[in-house]
């Protein structure tokens, strides 16, 4: 079913069933209104009756017949009939109309006035009081004219009623076409993006409400799926761009060693030069390997216990060989008594290489200037911030920061490759952690670290 | 000791500002002023019951006193205090009273509209702090699920 039929048909059958309430309720005052009314007339006429007879030794008989008559109209099969009874033992004197219910006559007794409805026929019932005696007047009647007003008044209500509803889907309709258009717009454009024209944008108009909301996530989504075919295609040109590039060296070096004959020194510069861009070449290639591991076959990894204060004390003395001059503080202040609150399950190799690369942005990126290291450890957690003063990462490159190759505008003149953080990213992920960034450019950068600590009840399972 | 003002909506993602402020101002020990806007009762009977730090208390969730308590263990060393403040003024004369009243050196705000007000009782205090203070060092936050889910809320149709 279309939407906007779905929303047309709850939209009437909401209102139909709000109409017919109100409609039952306007037939209902009406008739009890009517009811009411003509109540009160049988009961002025029961009165007048009563006079009219029971007085006629007072007063003249003809007056009153005359009056009821010209005066006050009679009901449609008006009959009276007027019985002596005894008020005080509540017992009639003669025989009374069997016809209608006991209870009838016993509550005229006790409240001096009765009603009933039988049939289409009311009838009241008055206890009048005279020099000679009591009587019960009983007064019948029916309401052709109320039934009549009733009759019509259902009538207009039941037509009214299907004039509405039609008018309600005429109007439903048109006003849930008109709602849905922009979806139906949107649709229409979602549908012309193909891979190739991932620029295009979806139209959105000033303003809060849903649909440009939609619209404008829409955009968001496209904006997010173009960055990653970009950083996807960029990762394609930046690796073969950096595994050519030390290719391109060996070919130009062995190419000037065979061009003519060396001497002894140049061919020992020349394979020097081919060596270094070879260790160039096998780093990157491991790097892309450990890459792949991480995402594709990531089985096979020696889980063990890991003290985390350990590990960073083998990761700087590593880092003390290949950086000399950095300037790691390890704070260890706020270490627990419980070695168990900073020992986690993992993979010792995978983690080495996550904070140390982490550890070696932190120098690299910051000219050796001071990077503290802070283990806390909390509610199952171990809490780990690496804080540098160095250049920082750009706002808006903040979010990229992940993807592979990725290198931050400010730091292209500093040698690397851009997968050290990814590889970090992709490690910890693995341990069922989480890795934050908080940078500002030229003020420095921290990286908030939170693993799960072997201790920790329903820890998350590690991925690895 | 440094007094930072740091603006906030209560949530855990505002507490980010905290960690900028750290960033920012290495080596020293900071006092953050969190502070929120909120307008004053018009009623004499809301006026005369006005609490505010039972206001704060109000809007202060589980989880966010304990992403404030972690954030102090983290940091132990940079953080001192990390007290919350209300401003009740509708003005920048007001701002600059409350101001002189708090006595805080810098500001620490997010560079873009990042803070949600859970109601409209609520304002964020950030253009205040940017045209009436001389130190404010502007950072980016991100906006989390935490935010987006409060303002797409049931409740917040209200809020008008």
């Amino acid at each position: 079913m279309q939407l906007r039929t779905k929303i047309t048909s709850i939209f009437i059958v909401l209102t139909s069933l709000f109409l017919t309430g109100i409609f039952i309720l306007i037939y209902y005052f009406s008739k009890t209104y009517t009811e009411s009314e003509f109540y009160l007339r049988l009961s002025q006429r029961a009165t007048i009756a009563a006079q009219a007879y029971l007085e006629a030794d007072d007063m003249n008989l003809d007056i009153y017949d005359d009056i009821r008559i010209r005066h006050l109209q009679t009901l449609p099969n008006e009959k009276e009939v007027i019985y002596p009874v005894d008020a005080e033992s509540k017992k009639p004197l003669v025989k009374m109309d069997k016809s209608l219910p006991e209870r009838f006559y016993q509550q005229i007794f006790s409240e001096e006035y009765a009603e009933l409805k039988k049939d289409d026929y009311y009838y009241t019932g008055l206890l009048y009081h005279d020099n000679e005696g009591d009587f019960i007047v009983v007064l019948s009647a029916t309401d052709l004219y109320g039934f009549g007003k009733l009759d019509n008044l259902r009538n207009i209500l039941i037509i009214t009623f299907f004039i509405s509803i039609i008018f309600i889907f005429i109007l439903g309709r048109y006003y849930a076409k008109q709602a849905l258009s922009p979806i139906a717009k949107i649709i229409k454009e979602v549908n012309s993006i193909r891979a190739e024209s991932l620029s295009l944008r979806l139209e959105t108009v000033n303003g809060k409400d849903e649909l440009t909301q939609l619209a404008t996530t829409f955009n968001n989504m496209l904006d997010r799926l173009q960055i990653s075919f970009d950083l996807q295609n960029n990762f394609i040109n930046n690796a073969s761009h950096e595994l050519r590039n030390p290719l391109t060296a060996i070919l130009g070096q062995t190419e000037i060693a065979l061009n003519k004959a060396r001497t002894e020194e140049e061919y020992h510069s020349i394979l020097q030069n081919i060596d270094r861009e070879a260790a160039r070449l096998d780093f990157l290639v491991n790097g892309l390997l450990k890459l792949a591991q991480t995402d594709f076959d990531s089985k096979g990894f020696l889980i063990e216990p890991i003290r985390l204060d350990e590990m960073l004390l083998h990761i700087k003395q590593n880092l003390d060989v290949s950086i000399p001059n950095n300037r790691i503080e390890l704070n260890f202040e706020a270490l627990p008594e419980n070695e168990d609150a900073i020992t986690l399950m993992g993979s010792e190799s995978l983690l080495k290489v996550a904070l140390g690369n982490i550890l070696e942005n932190a120098c690299k990126f910051s000219n050796n200037k001071r990077v503290t290291v802070k283990i806390v450890s909390d509610a199952g957690y171990i809490l780990l911030t690496i804080k540098d003063e160095g250049v920082g990462i750009p706002e808006d490159e903040l979010k990229n920061i992940y993807e592979p190759f990725f290198r931050a505008s400010n730091v292209r003149k500093i040698e690397g490759f851009g997968f050290g953080l990814p590889l970090a990213y992709r490690i910890i992920k693995m341990h069922a952690g989480e890795i934050r960034v908080v940078s500002q450019i030229n003020k420095g950068t921290l990286v908030k670290i939170k693993l799960p600590n072997k201790d920790l009840e329903n820890v998350p399972s590690l991925k690895l | 000791m440094r007094r930072i003002l740091i603006p906030t909506d209560f949530t855990i993602n505002s507490l980010q500002l905290v960690e900028y402020a750290i960033l920012n101002f290495p080596d020293t020990k900071l006092d953050i002023v969190l502070i929120a806007g909120y307008r004053l009762p018009d009623t004499r009977w809301g006026v005369t019951h006005f609490h505010e730090r039972e206001k704060i208390r109000e809007q202060v969730s589980g989880k966010f006193k304990e992403a404030k308590r972690r954030i102090v263990l983290e940091h132990k060393n940079a953080i001192e205090t990390i007290s919350f403040e209300l401003f009740t003024g509708v003005n920048s004369f007001a701002f600059q009273n409350f101001l002189e009243q708090i006595n805080v050196d810098d500001a620490v705000v997010p560079s873009k509209k990042a803070l949600f007000c859970p109601n409209s009782k609520w304002f964020d205090t950030t253009d205040f702090i940017k045209s009436n203070m001389k130190n404010v060092i502007e950072t980016p936050i991100e906006i989390s699920e935490e935010v987006t889910d409060k303002k797409f809320s049931l409740i917040s149709l209200f809020n008008l």
